[in-house]
């Protein structure tokens, strides 16, 4: 469920795609009785001008979300920096060669 | 931009919101309000252009005329979806303004007398709604920020199909067609000026519609702005700029034009201008008339089977 403020009116979210293998983007959001209604709405809607090569509509209420209150477990990065890429390579610069007499 | 730039640094729209976020009354109501009051901007903008949907002099024309009142429909839509989720009904926002609670900007007051007046008056209309929309963008509730953002792409097209057919009328008309792309720039813009709201004054910083982050330019910030992207297109068309009208003061590098008068805008506003009965009885009749088919739109139980 969407925690927080969110009004459920039964409101359906759109997601497309413009091109295929490229992202698949949140466009917006739809009413809808149906989902096929709601798919008909958004692809008037939200497909005007690009060609879609995709069209999802999702109930809102079929959306799981942490929360505000989880949001910290989301940022990896800060929390865990030894994740990212730069990490393994932070220290190569400083590094000082050992000369093959003292590995000897 | 610099007022852009300077209201980064004061703050007031370093804090963004999404619908979840927590945000006082006071900022959801608000932006409930600058959301609906848009949507009933698009649903009644497009009135002036579908009653001559009947009357288009060509079949591409037609095409490109029905594309864009199907496009303002759907900012209605998108615009409406940004209301609800903060507690306002699109029913609420119609409703509201058939029972004269809310208002009309003084700008869709007004109707069109001739086809080759719709060229102009949409170029100056359309280029003024992309000033606006651009600077709104910016603002700090982001789901109003991204429905901007989608209807934006669409007024573009708009503003090139007028572009267009202001040209196709001073190319290939006759000079009774030529004058009237004339007079409507010189009627329309005063009314455009308008559109953008009264002059700044020292209070423009207690706006709470600009306290909050939603309002992100000053009116006159926009109109400048505005006139600096357009008087240049009029006249690239051949349009003449009356000196008197508006021209720019080279030495301040302003705009200087003919105030608007807003007395009689804001009397029009409350009074309602030469077309706003035919906008609301148009919109009254649509609204019962579709109730039946939006009923089983969106509620199951109601269908028949």
């Amino acid at each position: 469920m969407v925690t927080g403020h969110v009004i459920d009116d039964g409101a359906y979210e759109v997601f497309g795609q413009f091109g295929a293998g490229r992202e698949i983007t949140y466009l917006g959001s739809v009413r809808g009785r149906d989902a096929e209604l709601a798919w008909h709405a958004a692809k008037e809607v939200y497909t005007r001008r690009e060609r879609a090569s995709l069209l999802w509509v999702v109930p809102r209420t079929a959306i799981t979300s942490g929360g505000a209150d989880r949001l910290v477990t989301l940022l990896s990065s800060t929390r865990m920096p030894f994740r990212t890429p730069a990490y393994p390579g932070r220290n190569r610069r400083n590094r000082v060669a050992v000369s093959s007499e003292e590995s000897a | 931009m610099a007022s852009s730039t300077e209201a980064m640094e004061d703050g007031r729209l370093a804090v963004k919101y999404e619908l979840w976020d927590d945000m006082t009354d006071q900022y959801r109501r608000y932006a409930a309000r600058i959301a609906a009051f848009q949507t009933l901007a698009e649903v009644v903008g497009v009135l002036p252009f579908s009653e001559w949907v009947d009357r288009v002099p060509t079949f591409h024309r037609k095409q490109m005329l029905v594309a864009k009142i199907q496009d303002e429909v759907g900012h209605g839509h998108v615009m409406a979806r940004v209301a609800e989720d903060l507690g306002l009904s699109r029913e609420q926002v119609i409703e509201d303004f058939l029972d004269g609670k809310t208002k009309l900007l003084s700008i869709f007051h007004y109707g069109f007398d001739a086809w080759e007046e719709i060229g102009p008056a949409a170029l100056l209309m359309n280029s003024a709604a992309i000033v606006q929309f651009q600077s709104l963008e910016q603002g700090t509730y982001l789901p109003y920020a991204r429905a901007l953002r989608k209807i934006e792409k669409e007024e573009s097209f708009h503003y090139h199909h007028a572009l267009d057919l202001t040209h196709e009328v001073l190319t290939t008309g006759t000079p009774e067609q030529r004058a009237i792309v004339q007079d409507a720039f010189e009627v329309w813009l005063p009314r455009m000026l308008a559109y953008f709201g009264p002059p700044d004054s020292d209070t423009v910083v207690d706006n709470t519609m600009y306290k909050l982050g939603l309002k992100v330019d000053s009116n006159d910030t926009l109109r400048q702005r505005w006139l600096a992207k357009i008087i240049p297109v009029f006249e690239q068309l051949g349009v003449e700029v009356p000196h008197d009208l508006v021209h720019l003061d080279e030495d301040r590098g302003e705009w200087v034009y003919a105030t608007p008068d807003w007395a009689e805008t804001n009397a029009m506003i409350q009074q309602g201008g030469p077309r706003a009965a035919d906008w609301e009885a148009m919109l009254r009749d649509s609204f019962s008339r579709n109730a039946p088919y939006k009923q089983a739109a969106l509620n199951a139980d109601l269908v028949a089977v």
